[in-house]
């Protein structure tokens, strides 16, 4: 079931990206002029890891993932940058094109397990449909065979059986296993998670985030993982990317970031997550909110809410720059705010 | 599936009940049958035995039942115009109607199913476009006036289609059909065009609101995430959930068809049940309307009942419904 090819190779070239994207903007054209919804983002993914993204609602997560799967909705697009996958280039790749790589080489998983399954049908044939787009070859009786195989693999019981079951008689938990089953179908080389677990009960999402943790390392996948919950993060990224107002401000090993984070953003972010067993009078916030899109100021896009801000911090745009194991885009580690 | 199908025919049979109760009664409230068949030289002895051998001297229940028993073998009586039974009368009509429906029905949903679709994945370009404006004529056009342009077009200026009458029918057993002939076939078309339009209108438009609504969905966005094409989504995934209201509505059209297609029958000069219960209503005819009455809602819930078996047979929720 598994292509070895693949896994030779991962190991082969444990250095290679799976995923790069490389200056990603993407646009919004409206009437009242361009909305710059991705801002120069830069991100790379190696085979077996996983990449969390995070950030506030907005804050270009999802519209990373859907760029990537060229997904985007009119009349958003790619206005430049580049996308590899497995050292091709798939930005600007036509639909058809992208729908033989969507499924096939991306796997997707959506936020909401209730809605993102068809109620009309079985879930063993919405699974063959997937197995059958991008496996031709395969017949009828050795799709429903892979499918039982994969309902097996990410912890349905008895398969046999529940791969005539319909969405609805599935509970939230167990579709978004039935989701994961279908987003490694045929062996993606990567997946995007997008929220995967925020639908779920706290109870639930753990098993989710460790079922994903798992079948990535087993088969080689490469995943990025959307979520605004620091705590899947800790439990599931390698790496962390953390996103602001469409820009990534701050990425590196989920250790750094989680403990010493470099930018103010991501330091605030951080604060904010109340510390168990610790009852405190006021929980940290950041003060203000993100700027609409429309209304990004010059300079650092987190300068008006940052207390270390400078002079330099309204004039100029910092970019990524490396800090220790990792790189964040913030004055303070190129020469001051002054 | 089968206590959900025993439930609803027994739902049915409850409605027809009440149907027969209320055509029932239209006979009660017409006033003594026995003064209509009377003259005034018949003794109080001879209506007493009138009463006597009609029944009507049995209690109300016991009349009532004996209504149902014999409407549900076709029993409506005699028509007091022509004094026929009111069951041949019907069944003579019945086909010519019944005809003209289901090719209007199938006309409609051939039609009407891909170009709802068609305007709802090309919205925006041109010929989208048109055919929504268009559709708006097409619900608002009066039947009758769509009848009367047709027989103006294509019967009086060109001549390819007669302007009136059902052609030649072949008998097959109680049921004449225009199907065999080709001037049954060629009259059908006008009529049933005229017919149609509306229907196709309507579908159209309830189809592409529909699919505009299914396609922001969840679960084709995560179909498209799966690679799937583009065609399978449309026809496979959002073509399917979207088709619970175009059953309903089609199988109201149905029943609202047979019941009212009397404003085309008349501009056709169709002999279908539409211009009997016109003449029924005339002359105040009431067996005729009290089976007419029985008939036309005996199709409304049969169609009914199956549209929720049809439910679900699509909607898989819907099977284990209690």
């Amino acid at each position: 079931m598994d292509d070895p090819s693949r896994i030779v190779q991962a190991k082969a070239d444990p250095g290679h990206n799976c995923l790069e994207v490389r200056n990603l903007v993407v646009e919004f054209p409206n009437r009242h002029g361009t909305l710059r919804a991705l801002d120069d983002v830069s991100l790379s993914i190696r085979p077996g890891e996983i990449l969390g993204v995070v950030g506030e609602s907005g804050a270009g997560k999802s519209m990373t993932g859907l760029a990537i799967q060229g997904l985007l909705e009119r009349p958003g697009r790619i206005a430049s940058g580049e996308v590899w996958l497995e050292g091709r280039r798939i930005d600007g790749l036509s639909d058809r094109q992208m729908e033989k790589i969507r499924g096939k080489e991306i796997g997707a998983i959506f936020q909401d397990p209730l809605t993102s399954l068809n109620p009309l049908f079985s879930v063993g044939a919405q699974l063959v449909e997937t197995i059958r787009q991008h496996m031709p070859e395969l017949g009828k009786a050795a799709a429903r065979g892979r499918a039982i195989a994969l309902l097996k693999e990410v912890g349905i019981p008895a398969p046999e059986e529940r791969v005539d079951h319909f969405p609805h008689q599935f509970s939230g938990g167990m579709r978004q296993r039935v989701v994961i089953a279908l987003a490694l179908a045929v062996n993606p080389r990567l997946i995007i998670a997008d929220e995967p677990t925020t639908a779920l009960d706290v109870s639930i999402q753990a098993q989710i985030t460790g079922l994903l943790r798992r079948l990535c390392k087993e088969h080689g996948t490469a995943v990025m993982l959307v979520t605004h919950d620091m705590g899947v993060i800790a439990e599931t990224a390698d790496r962390v990317a953390v996103m602001y107002a469409g820009r990534l401000i701050e990425i590196g090993p989920v250790e750094t970031v989680l403990k010493s984070p470099a930018h103010p953003y991501t330091r605030g972010l951080m604060a904010s997550i109340p510390a168990l067993g610790a009852r405190v009078e006021h929980l940290h916030q950041i003060d203000g909110a993100m700027p609409r899109l429309n209304a990004i100021p010059p300079g650092c896009a987190f300068n008006p809410r940052c207390a270390a801000a400078g002079p330099r911090c309204r004039r100029d745009e910092p970019a990524l720059a490396p800090v220790g194991q990792g790189a964040a885009a913030c004055w303070l580690h190129e020469g001051g705010v002054a | 599936m089968l206590v959900f199908i025993i439930k609803k025919l027994a739902n049915a049979a409850l409605v027809m009940l009440a149907v027969a109760f209320l055509a029932f009664m239209i006979f009660r409230l017409a006033g003594d049958p026995v003064d209509m068949m009377s003259t005034e030289q018949t003794t109080e002895a001879d209506r007493e035995l009138m009463r006597e051998k009609l029944g009507l001297n049995d209690s109300f229940l016991v009349q009532y039942g004996r209504f149902v028993g014999n409407a549900a073998q076709g029993e409506f009586g005699i028509s007091y115009r022509n004094g026929q039974e009111v069951l041949g009368l019907i069944a003579e009509r019945f086909p010519a109607t019944m005809e003209l429906v289901l090719v209007a029905t199938i006309l409609s949903l051939v039609v009407g199913l891909p170009l709802g679709v068609l305007t709802a994945i090309k919205r925006g370009k041109w010929y989208s476009e048109i055919l929504q404006f268009g559709s708006i004529i097409g619900v608002s056009l009066p039947s009758f006036v769509v009848g009367i342009l047709l027989i103006l077009v294509f019967s009086v200026t060109l001549g390819i289609f007669p302007a009136f009458g059902r052609g030649e029918v072949v008998d097959l057993g109680w049921w004449s059909t225009g199907f065999l002939t080709k001037t049954g076939l060629m009259a059908l078309v006008l009529p049933s065009i005229s017919l149609a339009l509306y229907q196709v209108t309507l579908i159209m438009r309830l189809v592409r609101a529909e699919m505009l609504e299914v396609m922001r969905s969840d679960y084709v966005k995560f179909a498209r995430a799966r690679g799937i094409s583009r065609t399978k989504i449309y026809f496979r995934h959002a073509l399917r959930n979207c088709l619970m209201p175009v059953v309903t509505l089609t199988a109201m059209n149905i029943g609202t068809l047979i019941a009212f297609a009397l404003i085309t029958e008349t501009v056709f000069q169709w002999p279908g049940m539409g211009m009997l219960f016109i003449q029924a209503v005339t002359f105040i005819d009431i067996p005729v309307m009290a089976a007419y009455l029985c008939i036309v809602s005996f199709i409304f819930v049969f169609l009914n009942t199956m549209v929720d078996i049809t439910y679900a047979v699509i909607d898989p929720r819907l099977r284990n419904a209690k």
